[in-house]
């Protein structure tokens, strides 16, 4: 049994050699696979990262009722301060408004209105499950009932836009990744079935010498494997290379150290496994079934 | 042993065998004669479960082999030796490999694979041509290896599908030979040709096969 496996072995490195060419066209599209994934991936962090990054600027501003004095106003800043939704809070007193004013226009507002008519008011952050349109109108609703509260504001046209652009570009990446994916595969499969014709006479008489299936696929799908190996260290010795250079050339514009080295090439070789293995099952699947 | 009984296989119009009969008894060899077309390879593909059988009985050793489910095919295919006409060895493997294969696709041990090997190699004498390469071997060494293939499982029955097609008479002499020597061990031999010359005065069963149908014996 030991023996026979290790002839297996020895076979799908054998064969590696016989269809040399074939194969190396096969290790080729694993690797260029691979590589484009991992790129694919880059952009993807890269712009979830900023998408991130944008949205922790989104803000929700409430004005309170002018009416009522800085304690009410404190109070109903505070209840809105303990709903679990919101992450941390800035309350602006009539006076503060006063001097963002006075900042802003270069004026008093005492001088220019003869008072102070701005009332005062708390901006909040979102915790990071409500940074969306959605979470917002629902934050809203429950906000507007408190008494108190006189108006809410928010970029909400912005945000609409926004989250249209990244759910869309999210969409593209799925749809994109899955495709490309695909396309891989199909690609890999049919390189094996070049692999396989090539040895066809080989097969034949292996199928009249009376072999079992598992003797013949093993050695093939172990092939592919190897396929795999070798296009996934390439493919992760290629992703390195390329995140060392766009780290070097942009860094911090774009930051690349999402993912270590190690992870980077365990997940590439992971990937070439796959693809090889995929890869040579479907393209040998067809071929015994004859 | 063998028992064609009323056996159809066709697989394009035309060609193969109709309503065939044939006994073959253990040890026996049998000379399957006819010109191209005549059926002389499908009635070797139905012993090995290659073709189709549409009609009739074919049974070895007395199990019926139109009923074998794919994985007793393999199994029915190990316990048979095959010799073609191209040889089909393969090129980038040694003689030794080459003969060796049925053995590896039987999972014998290292040990058994090596002294078995060598017994056949020197059963058909080719021991000194174990560490050559197919491509450096003349026709006839080349389908002796392929003789040796066959032989090296112990098989029942060896099938020869036209050995001697690609041979010079001599050659084909020394092949012819060889089987007789193989029949007189107990296997069975089946082997078909159309070089009518090389099995003249033969004392072996002969076959005549014309359009699908036995014709004379």
């Amino acid at each position: 049994m030991i023996s026979s496996f290790i002839f297996l072995i020895g076979e799908s490195f054998k064969g590696i050699w016989r269809t040399r060419v074939q194969s190396f066209s096969s290790i080729l599209m694993i690797m260029i696979s691979i590589s484009l994934l991992v790129a694919g991936y880059f952009v993807y962090t890269n712009f979830n990262r900023y998408s991130d990054e944008l949205k922790t600027s989104y803000q929700m501003e409430v004005f309170f009722n002018s009416e009522l004095d800085s304690i009410e106003c404190q109070d109903s800043y505070n209840k809105i301060y303990s709903f679990p939704f919101i992450k941390k809070g800035e309350y602006i007193s009539k006076k503060r408004a006063g001097d963002i004013f006075n900042k802003q226009f270069g004026q008093d507002i005492n001088f220019v209105f003869g008072t102070n008519p701005l009332p005062c008011s708390g901006r909040y952050d979102m915790v990071e499950s409500f940074r969306n349109i959605d979470g917002l109108n629902e934050i809203k609703e429950k906000i507007s009932i408190l008494s108190g509260v006189e108006d809410i504001h928010y970029p909400s046209e912005f945000i609409i836009k926004f989250d249209n652009l990244s759910s869309d570009l999210m969409a593209g990446f799925i749809i994109g990744g899955i495709i490309f994916l695909f396309i891989s595969i199909f690609i890999i499969s049919n390189t094996i079935k070049m692999v396989i014709h090539a040895r066809r006479s080989q097969l034949d008489l292996l199928i009249l010498l009376g072999a079992s299936n598992v003797f013949i696929k093993t050695p093939l799908i172990l092939e592919g494997i190897f396929h795999g190996i070798i296009g996934g260290i390439l493919a992760g010795g290629i992703s390195i290379l390329m995140k060392t250079i766009l780290t070097y050339l942009f860094y911090p514009t774009i930051s690349l150290q999402i993912i270590s080295n190690s992870i980077l090439l365990f997940s590439c070789l992971t990937f070439g496994v796959l693809f090889g293995m995929i890869g040579s099952i479907m393209g040998i699947g067809r071929y015994l079934e004859k | 042993m063998v028992h064609f009984n009323k056996i159809t296989a066709t697989y394009f119009p035309n060609i193969g065998i109709d309503d065939f009969s044939l006994r073959i008894n253990k040890g026996e060899m049998v000379f399957l004669v006819g010109p191209s077309g005549a059926g002389k390879s499908t009635v070797l593909k139905c012993l090995y479960g290659d073709v189709n059988i549409q009609k009739g009985v074919l049974s070895l050793e007395g199990s019926d082999i139109t009923k074998l489910s794919i994985k007793q095919i393999q199994k029915l295919r190990r316990k048979i030796g095959i010799v073609f006409q191209d040889y089909r060895l393969i090129n980038e493997r040694t003689v030794f490999d080459n003969i060796s294969l049925p053995l590896r696709i039987e999972k014998k041990s290292s040990s058994q694979i090596k002294l078995r090997t060598n017994e056949a190699l020197y059963e058909i004498g080719i021991e000194h041509l174990a560490k050559r390469f197919p491509n450096e071997l003349s026709s006839g060494e080349q389908q002796r290896v392929s003789i040796c293939r066959a032989l090296v499982k112990k098989p029942v029955m060896i099938l020869a599908d036209e050995p001697t097609g690609n041979l010079d008479p001599e050659a084909s002499i020394e092949i012819v030979k060889i089987f007789e020597r193989l029949s007189e061990l107990g296997i069975t031999i089946v082997m078909s040709t159309h070089n009518h010359s090389l099995i003249q005065n033969t004392k072996h069963t002969i076959v005549n096969l014309h359009l699908g149908t036995r014709v004379l014996s």
